[in-house]
């Protein structure tokens, strides 16, 4: 490594020595797991402990994730100082350099050792006499399921972790998957462009019926409403649902987009709606 | 947001959004005070300046805003990520865009809210109720004034509704690593948007200088008892339907010219995309930009849903 390509990491080196990391590797699951090992590999090949150049498409295909899900971990990561960004290029192509906290490090390096020394005595060793040498991705990896089970053990029934697993590869799936209600799609599909064609297609029809429906002038002003608020509602579920991804996102956005309904339903019914008289009315109450 | 990990970033830093609100805040002053400033509120042409120099202002930092992001591959940065686990199952990008988002419907339930007051305060036109004789004590609504013309009010309803669904394509075809076809989208979709307002400023110029009828209008005289309901029209826009020639005109032209300037800030927005995805900015890592304008654009689309049954229709 050159003297300026270290002094890009000198500052993530001291950083890694001089904090606590908030959680031991042991502790970590899931994407963070697998991203820690490979950032660890990576580490161990330099004397200085800094990882190679890594792209976050590299960290997707490791992890077997999205960009995004990798970049959060990444972030959650860096958050327990497990993780030191040093240095990196931004955009396309682009890459980061991590240092590992160095007492992470050494749990790592630690139980890697324990299991190069488990392996030369217990193991019959047939990968070693064909390799020369285990793997170092496969020790680390068999290092974290051994830990990992040593601490579920303790915390909970391995059944349990297995399932939070699942629950955690589900949420990922899950913003990923873009699955159609069957009704909406007139029978399965797995085309995403397809299902939302036809989402377009159901726009177009409730807009033509919304048109024809106000031709036949209604003569009641609540009939009238009925079928404009009611169609608009219609088409806005169908925007906001697909169109928008509401149904794929996550809660935190349905969530916030809740808020302004409290708004919304003072402004369309206490304001909108009623008589002229009703903000008189509220004065004269007030005594104004 | 700053990152306290690594530092700061000079994009991230850039005072171009606080000036860009400062030069709009002053030139909405200037606008407001030029034409109904002044002792007697009949406007104070001075403050055209003042008007002049927002507007300057707003050029000025846009093009320092966008010249923060031109140079970078992707406006997507890690740094600018949020930290808490809850927070960060969105991006902070997309989460400041829904915020951003919800601002506007405040906006636009205002707009709509005080219209249906306004509507609720008068009775609709109706041959049985006496309306005063240029029809000032009726609700006579847009929808009347367009009704024989609403074809076009329907096509640029279908224009937004498909522009959405071209927003949508080109998000999946950066993500799919087609970067020529998501530009072809997002050309697809300019031309979806700028056909819309052409269309709408040439609706508005035919409601303004009451041009959708001829000189008989149609042979219909709405005082000898024909029913708006035929298209006649009523005699208060006999010389046109304009903002300042009622209350319905009013509501009206705010409303729709409100949503008119946001399709217009999404055509400035989506140039500066178009430009990008032209130069294969935008694929399966970064694509983010993409649907957070997908997510304004379906935006203005969802109030023109609501917009267009009020007053187009109703």
């Amino acid at each position: 490594m050159s003297k300026e390509e270290y002094d890009k990491n000198k500052e993530a080196l001291e950083l890694s020595n001089g904090n606590e990391p908030l959680v031991k590797f042991s502790e970590l699951t899931g994407i963070q797991s697998k991203l820690t090992e490979h950032i660890f590999n990576s580490c161990l090949e330099d004397p200085n402990g800094i990882s190679g150049k890594i792209t976050v498409k590299e960290l997707s295909e490791v992890a077997d994730t999205s960009a995004p899900s990798v970049k959060k971990s990444v972030l959650r990561l860096r958050d327990k100082n497990i993780l030191f960004k040093g240095g990196y290029k931004d955009g396309r192509g682009g890459w980061t350099q991590y240092v590992l906290n160095r007492i992470i490090f050494e749990e790592m390096k630690l139980n890697l050792e324990t299991i190069d020394k488990s392996s030369n005595e217990v193991e019959s060793e047939p990968a070693e006499t064909v390799d020369g040498e285990i793997n170092t991705a496969e020790k680390v990896a068999a290092t974290a399921d051994v830990s990992k089970i040593a601490v579920k053990s303790v915390d909970e029934s391995p059944a349990k972790a297995t399932e939070s697993k699942e629950k955690d590869n589900k949420h990922h799936d899950e913003h990923d998957d873009h699955s159609f209600p069957n009704w909406v799609t007139f029978g399965h599909t797995d085309d995403p462009v397809d299902g939302f064609i036809k989402i377009f297609g159901w726009l177009v029809f409730w807009t033509i019926l919304e048109v024809l429906a106000i031709i036949q002038e209604f003569e009641s002003f609540a009939l009238n409403m009925a079928v404009l608020f009611g169609i608009a509602l219609i088409k806005c579920w169908f925007i906001c649902s697909f169109f928008m991804h509401m149904t794929w996102d996550p809660p935190l956005v349905n969530r916030t987009a809740a808020v302004p309904f409290f708004f919304l339903a003072v402004l369309f019914l206490a304001v909108g709606l009623t008589t002229p008289g009703a903000v008189d009315d509220l004065a004269t109450i007030c005594g104004f | 947001m700053s990152d306290g990990h690594d530092g700061h970033h000079a994009h991230i830093e850039t005072p171009a959004p606080f000036l860009f609100s400062v030069a709009t805040a002053i030139m909405f002053i200037g606008l407001v005070m030029a034409t109904a400033g002044g002792e007697d509120k009949t406007g104070d042409t001075g403050y055209w300046f003042v008007f002049i120099l927002g507007i300057a202002g707003m050029f000025t930092s846009f093009f320092m805003w966008v010249q923060d992001y031109w140079p970078q591959e992707s406006e997507e940065d890690e740094h600018i990520e949020a930290y808490h686990s809850y927070w960060s199952t969105i991006s902070t990008r997309k989460f400041g865009m829904w915020i951003f988002l919800l601002t506007e419907v405040m906006v636009f339930s205002t707009l709509l809210s005080a219209y249906l007051r306004y509507r609720a305060s008068m009775p609709d036109y109706s041959p049985d109720i006496d309306c005063g004789l240029q029809f000032e004590d009726c609700w006579v609504p847009a929808a009347d004034v367009i009704r024989s013309h609403l074809i076009w009010g329907v096509i640029n309803t279908f224009a937004l509704l498909l522009s959405s669904l071209t927003v949508v394509l080109a998000l999946y075809a950066a993500r799919n690593n087609n970067p020529k076809a998501a530009t072809r989208y997002l050309m697809v979709t300019f031309v979806l948007g700028a056909m819309f307002l052409v269309l709408k400023l040439w609706e508005w110029g035919e409601m303004r200088h009451y041009n959708f009828w001829d000189e008989s209008h149609n042979g219909c005289d709405v005082l000898a008892g024909q029913s708006i309901a035929d298209h006649c029209i009523a005699p208060k826009y006999a010389n046109g339907f304009w903002l300042d020639t009622s209350i319905e005109g009013s509501t009206f032209y705010i409303t729709t010219g409100m949503h008119g300037a946001h399709v217009f800030i999404g055509l400035i927005a989506l140039g500066y995309i178009i430009a990008k995805s032209n130069k294969d900015a935008y694929n399966e890592d970064y694509h983010e930009t993409i649907e957070l304008f997908g997510l304004y654009w379906h935006y203005v689309d969802l109030v023109w849903v609501f917009v267009f049954p009020f007053f187009y229709l109703y």
